[in-house]
């Protein structure tokens, strides 16, 4: 039977079924010809990758993250409330945020990614690896678990905002020493969607604001409006739900 | 759709996006060009991903599509050229140039001289590593067309390379 070279090349790139790689197989065994061709793609493939394969190891490059680390004008986003006054007032251009947003949360990404030992060092144990993505751990957890937002000495970790997100989900932001993010509820835990890294006030209080990164972030996630008091006692007498 | 998990899916593909760049860009034109447009507008077009789809096959895609119109209109260009205007066009080379060019490894000079629709096809299934039917989604192609370019590039490749054993690189 013949086999033709683009069988011998689907067989070599394992995209036939067993009985079509079993005939193709024996084939080549059987014509030295083919054997021939096989080895000299198999050959090919092999340089091709090793030329191209240690671009994976290499360290990219600071403009390409430069892209994905834009960030917000300085003077752009001071608050959640006035981003939307902002919004409220002039209705022209809020779209022209969207892409700062985003390359403000390919900047949390990378630093998540790129920070794994300093977010330990910052705050160990605050946030951990978890099946589906980090989770908030120790007095994170807690925090999210029973402090009321703006509870005054609240202790490592401070929540400032909470609010129900386009998925349904109770979503709240927090501060500790050295980072601020955002955690939503997942099942009895909290995944954290965003930490960042964060400068601690000189006389080591918190900041009752969230700094622009999470305001902005919040701001793209929230579905109506902050919880108030009474509305986040409900949703803790709730479990977050 | 979460902000992170589409920022997360783009920061750890960034490697694989600058591998695929490099194979498509032809030399002298720096992939990192390439790769740094991409990102832009996969972060301008992140809306049109589908979480629970693949995400490296939709980046790719826009990677692709962004690739495939200079270089289509650097083929005609360079086929419409008169040969004594080559050496004045260093943006896209063609073929003598790039052979000219011995610091290239052999197989990458021969890859820039396969024609984009060989070139993109063996670069997504022989470097990047899909499937022929993930190729061919990639490409928006049926998977017959995709295997037929795959068969004559990569024969083609064979050819330039079995012709240049004298005059390899190191």
């Amino acid at each position: 039977m013949t086999i033709d070279d683009a069988a011998l090349l689907a067989w070599l790139d394992g995209e036939l079924s067993a009985d079509e790689a079993a005939r193709v197989s024996a084939a080549v065994s059987a014509d030295p010809r083919l054997s021939a061709l096989a080895d000299a793609h198999r050959a090919v493939a092999y340089q091709l990758r090793a030329e191209f394969d240690p671009i994976l190891a290499e360290t990219v490059p600071a403009r390409l993250q430069v892209v994905t680390e834009v960030t917000l004008p300085a003077a752009a986003v001071t608050d959640l409330a006035a981003v939307r006054a902002a919004r409220a007032g002039q209705t022209s251009p809020p779209r022209r945020w969207l892409p700062q947003f985003a390359a403000l949360a390919a900047s949390l990404a990378i630093g998540l990614l790129a920070g794994r030992a300093s977010l330990d060092s910052g705050a160990p144990g605050l946030v951990v690896p978890g099946a589906g993505g980090l989770q908030a751990a120790g007095p994170l957890a807690i925090a999210l678990d029973t402090q009321l937002a703006a509870t005054p000495d609240a202790g490592a970790v401070q929540v400032a905002i909470s609010f129900r997100d386009s998925q349904g989900r109770v979503c709240r932001s927090w501060q500790a020493e050295r980072q601020e993010g955002i955690a939503c509820r997942a099942g009895d835990g909290w995944a954290v969607t965003a930490a960042l890294a964060r400068a601690s006030q000189a006389d080591g209080r918190y900041r009752m604001a969230s700094g622009p990164g999470v305001a902005a972030l919040v701001d793209t996630m929230i579905a109506g409006e902050p919880f108030n008091a009474a509305q986040e006692q409900a949703a803790r007498a709730l479990g977050w739900r | 759709m979460p902000a992170d998990m589409f920022t997360a899916e783009l920061t750890a593909l960034l490697p694989r996006l600058r591998r695929l760049a490099s194979a498509l860009a032809r030399p002298p034109a720096d992939s990192d060009d390439l790769a740094q447009a991409s990102v832009e507008r996969m972060l301008r077009a992140r809306d049109q991903w589908q979480p629970g789809t693949r995400f490296d096959a939709w980046a790719f895609r826009v990677m692709r599509n962004l690739w495939i119109d200079t270089a289509r209109a650097n083929a005609r260009q360079s086929a419409r050229r008169a040969p004594e205007e080559d050496g004045l066009n260093v943006g896209d080379d063609p073929q003598p140039g790039l052979e000219a060019r011995s610091e290239l490894a052999a197989v990458r000079r021969a890859l820039a001289q396969l024609p984009p629709e060989q070139r993109e096809v063996v670069a997504l299934i022989t470097i990047e590593g899909l499937g022929y039917a993930e190729a061919a989604a990639v490409l928006d192609l049926p998977i017959g067309t995709v295997s037929t370019r795959l068969l004559r590039g990569r024969t083609a490749l064979l050819q330039l390379l079995a012709g240049k054993e004298n005059d390899r690189d190191n």
